[in-house]
């Protein structure tokens, strides 16, 4: 094997059946391949980093998404209107992928900082993006199973005229992206884990209980509806909705590109955050 | 030396942090393939933000890094490629088995599965780790889990590696399967980078060494270069408890006091009046015993560190 910069010096990396190879490790491949290559390594370490945990809080998802679809109905004295039970059965989903995915990441880089482990972490020898699509992909994965449990749970406490189309795949992954990527840039912004930590819970509260997500817009003072026209948790919902109902939804074009605008700008602060090197 | 062109060069580096503390300031150092090169200091001395320059997860303030005509200050990701890093924490293996680590990080650095496995069992072997192979990190001793860590850092490591304390925790069997691995790694044409503040190690295990306080290297060289000098001896005197140093002698170079243990150097052409020196103190109740040796590193590195309190004693709490 030759060296990648011209100089000329030759390693094998298995010369002599023993020996560590120092060139093996110091290939400089960069594009597509090279991407391509690293993705599935990440993702398996992530999952391996993350093999005791992970099961436990795929567990607690299902739990706490069909708890809150069912806890929800309790607020309504009687029958549940069809409009709110769309709402409730629609924007659970929502919730379910929009906690893991900022909650997830910011806890386990607050560890890792606690521990001291982040900058082993960070020195691993992959592009920034493997470790965030890995990142991303294990979220999805994990969030899954507690979207179609809070789903199945939903239509049978609701009856709220679900028509699920594929459509939900890419509306359930674009959700997911954003709050991960919301996840990722403060994980990575904020160094102390403690201001992660109440930041998270603030935007948890925020989505939670003024947004239109879980309750239809009308119930939110005018001012606040505007607000959250230029946040992601109204976007999110518009989106899943849209996927799951058969009624046509208003605004899932424009709902697209706040999640894409959102998206784009977290990774952006996230990228500056992990590159400022300070 | 193997190879100059994998030289790891580090030319005038300075490091100020947003608060305005100087952790690095104009270091110069040159590391060769097939070298253990050394970084000792205290505490705080400024060795760990200058590895984390090396491998590209701080941007110095100024100065340049280089690594085979590359310059890793720019081109970060080329860094974390070129640089294989081993943290003075443990690693983040609660819950993964010992081989399952070593051969996820040799996959991440670019091995091949096959090749991977090989070496991975190699130094598994090597470091005489086989039994506890398929145990999760968060069963593994602190020592074991270092080695685990050692072994997923080198089972496919970059041109520079950087090893921050690899011992804490090592029993001392061990440690020499360590250092013996680590001499591999420099005869494979690695260039090694320990930090430590183990003076007594470093001595055994580093080709060459820097002296670092404060962020200034201070002294850098072969340990037996930076050893006060063939002409120089030590002279060590256990004083008894709650008693002042005693007066200074014309022949005494210089003297640093630890805890009941004053360690001073003295020239060899002294050594009887030291001895009749040290002897009267035990005679008069002042001392309980002495030694007189040949000079150590750790005398020399002493000397430094302490030397450079002493030029500015408000800058250590």
């Amino acid at each position: 094997m030759t060296a990648p910069d011209g100089t000329g010096t030759t390693v094998d990396p298995t010369a002599g059946g023993s020996g560590p190879g120092t060139a093996g490790a110091a290939e400089l491949r960069t594009g597509p391949r090279y991407w391509v290559s690293c993705y599935p390594r990440m993702v398996a370490w992530q999952f391996a980093t993350l093999r005791l945990y992970l099961p436990v809080l795929a567990v607690v998802q299902v739990l706490a998404g069909v708890g809150f679809v069912l806890g929800i109905g309790l607020f309504f004295p009687g029958e549940v209107p069809h409009r709110s039970a769309v709402y409730v059965s629609t924007g659970v989903p929502v919730i379910n992928l929009y906690l893991l995915g900022l909650v997830l990441l910011p806890q386990v880089i607050g560890q890792q900082r606690l521990a001291k482990t982040y900058d082993f972490t960070q020195s691993l020898p992959v592009p920034r993006s493997v470790g965030f699509a890995a990142w991303y992909t294990m979220t999805l994965l994990v969030g899954a199973p507690a979207v179609v449990a809070t789903l199945a749970a939903a239509a049978l406490r609701y009856d709220p005229g679900f028509a699920v189309s594929l459509a939900v795949v890419p509306a359930a992954a674009l959700v997911c992206l954003t709050a991960t990527a919301v996840g990722q840039a403060m994980a990575h912004a904020v160094a102390e884990p403690m201001v992660v930590q109440v930041l998270t819970q603030i935007l948890n509260f925020l989505a939670i209980g003024f947004a239109p997500v879980c309750m239809p817009p009308e119930q939110l003072p005018d001012w606040l509806v505007t607000v959250n026209r230029w946040l992601p948790f109204d976007a999110m919902a518009v989106v899943m909705r849209s996927a799951l109902v058969e009624q046509p939804v208003a605004g899932v074009a424009r709902a697209c590109l706040v999640l894409a605008a959102w998206t784009a700008a977290c990774l952006a602060l996230a990228g500056w955050a992990v590159g400022r090197r300070g | 030396m193997i190879s100059s062109g994998w030289s790891l060069c580090v030319d005038d580096l300075t490091k100020v942090y947003r608060r305005g503390t100087v952790a690095n300031d104009s270091v110069c150092l040159r590391v060769e393939p097939g070298e253990v090169y050394g970084l000792l200091g205290p505490n705080g001395a400024g060795k760990s933000t200058l590895v984390k320059q090396v491998i590209g997860l701080l941007r110095p303030t100024s100065g340049r890094i280089t690594l085979g005509g590359r310059d890793l200050v720019a081109d970060p990701a080329a860094a974390r490629r070129l640089c294989s890093y081993l943290p003075q924490a443990q690693m983040p293996i609660e819950s993964l088995r010992s081989l399952e680590a070593i051969e996820l990080t040799g996959r991440i650095r670019g091995g091949g599965r096959n090749p991977v496995r090989r070496r991975a069992r190699e130094l598994l072997d090597a470091l005489d780790l086989g039994e506890w192979e398929r145990t999760t990190g968060a069963r593994l001793s602190g020592g074991v889990r270092r080695l685990v860590g050692f072994a997923m850092v080198t089972v496919w490591p970059g041109r520079v590696v950087i090893l921050d304390e690899p011992t804490n925790d090592v029993d001392p069997l061990r440690r020499r399967l360590l250092w013996d691995e680590v001499r591999r790694l420099a005869g494979d044409g690695a260039a090694i980078v320990l930090v430590t503040h183990n003076v007594l190690e470093a001595e055994k295990a580093v080709d060459r060494l820097a002296i670092i306080d404060r962020g200034r290297l201070l002294a850098e060289g072969t340990p037996s270069a930076l050893k006060d000098g063939k002409d120089r001896l030590r002279l060590q005197v256990m004083l008894r408890p709650g008693r002042e140093d005693p007066a200074p002698e014309p022949f005494v170079l210089g003297s640093v006091r630890t805890g009941h243990t004053l360690v001073a150097t003295v020239g060899s052409q002294d050594a009887g009046a030291a001895i009749a020196w040290a002897q009267r103190l035990v005679d008069v109740g002042h001392a309980e015993e002495y030694a007189l040796t040949a000079t150590t590193l750790e005398d020399a590195y002493i000397r430094l560190t302490g030397a450079a309190a002493l030029d500015d004693p408000g800058a250590r709490s």
